[in-house]
């Protein structure tokens, strides 16, 4: 596309903006939406020096009796890991439950080994609340993690009143926290990359893999394929199979093809993969209504092979003429590859076939796509060399056509109407 | 943060009104979404103030930032207008239907995809490269390619192309 020729859709677009009425309070609303939403979640910071502060301090109960006797200094500078980038970051990545290891200024008790037992666990939910048990009471608070991997977290509820011995620990979230996630343990960073935090998943804990937990149809989600490289971006529409297997319509793909894309809920990260909320799930299921369906994943982008149908793809274009079944048919023979051409338009080796009206399109086990005739017997399979019966039809210049007109892109020019008369095997 | 708000104001007053001409496309001039949009940008810029200094950088954060969540606008009025198809099958009339039919840019930007939108407004209104729309979008420099391609088919068909202004193919109006 070169200048000159869109330089009608430049000056379209620069009308269009100009038409466009800026709002002469904009900048007043928008500076003062901003800084009261600043002052509303304004929480987050101040809290944060006290919040995870809490949440240690009531899940490390059992870490008090060691604090008094054992000080432990973090090291300062401590190098950031090589970070997996698929997981850094995630929000989700977070998600589910840890083990406390390590918290500057305290050493965490011996205390029961790793995975036995009730030691300090946290554990992060999709919500962007966390809860906890200090051996002692239930504790619970909201917690924010970014793309990113800042952290911020408050405590809103806790049990020191039945463990009053409770004493106050250094901060290991402070202004500029980071979080970094990176095999099975969570490091958290100070503004100066010094370790403060480290905890570690509990033994036995694994991450749940991908799954549908619905029946019905329609996700409430709005996803996107960054996936293998025919899978495009943009998809039609989703639907959940009554035996659970996610169906996708993607736009223009080709006919046969096998897409084996990766499903992410849409994102503002676009260089770091979220999963699919990890969390349960569909809490009630109405088949009568439109179901809300949810991908379980955690640490891991859920990748699902997807089913194409043929006969449902937006980019498969089966030509048919109208009220014509197939008995009446000219004797010529067309013969040649089952295929589809550039736009999707079934064809036999470069030429447009217009079929019986009773024909349709079908997908095979091995993706590649059929056509069947009204009782669903298979006629010839995408990649099979047909034998037609038929003739070439001279596309009509009046505009008046008996060809079905759904896909008019298809015929341009000359094509065949006719009938499969053989296959090979 | 208070110690920002006066670089903020400023940082508002001299890009919201390019910002909102943006949104005011992506949104196929509906100018309320488009109003939601800088917002939303403005306040997650906000929230990086201190990671993004560099003015041109914010800048360009924002506008990451807006060109994202028109997508996910655009993604979710799909959604909503799912829901709104009745039993027979009769899609009810939302108020953005109502707005992007008063004019046929707006008609023929809203028929385009979200990211066929985003591609569009980038490159013919914002002049920005196919890599850096592709960073912006977070996709290949081939996809930005064929966004644009199939845009432009698009908006020829409904618009006419250079017809629909009287420029020839010099781009200069007959």
């Amino acid at each position: 596309m070169t200048p000159a020729s869109d330089s009608w859709l430049r000056e379209l677009l620069r009308e269009g903006a100009d038409d466009l009425t800026v709002p002469p309070d904009l900048t007043d609303t928008v500076v003062h939406q901003t800084l009261s939403s600043q002052q509303r979640t304004g929480w987050v910071r101040p809290v944060l020096q006290v919040g995870l502060v809490a949440m240690v301090v009531t899940i490390g109960v059992v870490a008090v009796a060691a604090l008094r006797s054992n000080t432990a200094a973090p090291p300062v500078g401590a190098p950031t890991p090589e970070l997996d980038t698929a997981v850094v970051g995630a929000p989700s990545s977070l998600l589910g439950t840890w083990e406390l290891k390590r918290m500057s200024g305290f050493t965490v008790p011996d205390g029961p080994p790793r995975g036995e037992g009730i030691g300090p666990l946290i554990t992060f939910q999709t919500d962007g609340t966390w809860s906890g048990f200090d051996g002692c009471n239930p504790v619970s608070g909201g917690y924010d993690l970014q793309p990113d991997g800042t952290f911020a977290s408050t405590v809103s509820s806790t049990g020191l009143a039945a463990c009053p011995e409770v004493a106050s620990l250094p901060l290991p979230a402070n202004e500029g926290t980071e979080v970094r996630v990176h095999d099975g343990e969570a490091t958290f960073y100070d503004s100066v990359g010094a370790t403060t935090a480290r905890l570690v998943r509990p033994l036995g804990w694994s991450a749940p893999t991908a799954r549908l937990l619905t029946t019905g149809w329609g996700i409430d989600l709005a996803l996107s394929t960054y996936g293998s490289g025919s899978c495009p971006y943009e998809i039609d529409s989703i639907q959940v199979k009554p035996d659970n297997q996610l169906w996708v319509q993607i736009a223009d793909l080709h006919p046969g093809a096998v897409c084996t894309a990766d499903f992410r809920r849409s994102t503002d990260v676009a260089q770091v993969p979220i999963p699919i909320d990890p969390d349960p799930v569909i809490p009630t299921v109405d088949p009568t209504q439109p179901v809300t369906a949810t991908l379980v994943g955690l640490g891991q982008i859920p990748t699902l092979t997807v089913p194409v149908d043929a006969s449902d793809l937006v980019g498969a274009r089966l030509v048919t003429v109208k009220d014509w079944d197939g008995t009446s048919v000219d004797t010529a023979r067309l013969e040649g590859t089952l295929t589809v051409n550039g736009p999707g338009c079934v064809s036999v080796g470069n030429t447009v076939v217009a079929w019986p009206s009773t024909y349709r399109l079908a997908t095979e086990p091995n993706r590649r796509f059929a056509i069947v005739d009204q009782d669903g017997t298979t006629l010839g399979t995408e990649g099979q060399t047909l034998t037609l019966a038929g003739g070439m039809t001279p596309a009509e210049q009046d505009g008046t056509t008996t060809v079905d007109t759904t896909h008019p892109e298809c015929i341009t020019g000359d094509y065949w109407t006719g009938v499969i008369f053989a296959a090979d095997n | 943060m208070a110690r920002d708000q006066g670089e903020f104001i400023s940082f508002v007053a001299s890009s919201s009104a390019a910002l909102f001409r943006v949104a005011g496309l992506l949104c196929s001039g509906d100018h309320h979404a488009a109003q939601d949009l800088v917002q939303e940008a403005f306040t997650e810029t906000y929230q990086r103030w201190d990671q993004v200094r560099d003015p041109n950088a914010r800048q360009a954060y924002a506008r990451r930032i807006l060109v994202r969540a028109a997508t996910r606008r655009w993604k979710r009025l799909a959604r909503d207008r799912r829901r709104l198809v009745s039993p027979d099958g009769v899609v009810s009339a939302s108020h953005a239907d109502q707005v992007i039919a008063s004019h046929d840019l707006w008609v023929a930007l809203a028929a385009l995809s979200p990211r066929q939108r985003a591609v569009v407004v980038l490159r013919y209104y914002e002049d920005m490269s196919e890599a850096e729309i592709a960073e912006v979008l977070g996709c290949s420099r081939g996809a930005v390619k064929s966004h644009a391609s199939r845009a432009l088919d698009s908006l020829h068909q409904r618009l006419g192309g250079p017809d629909y202004l009287g420029v020839d193919t010099e781009g200069s109006r007959s």
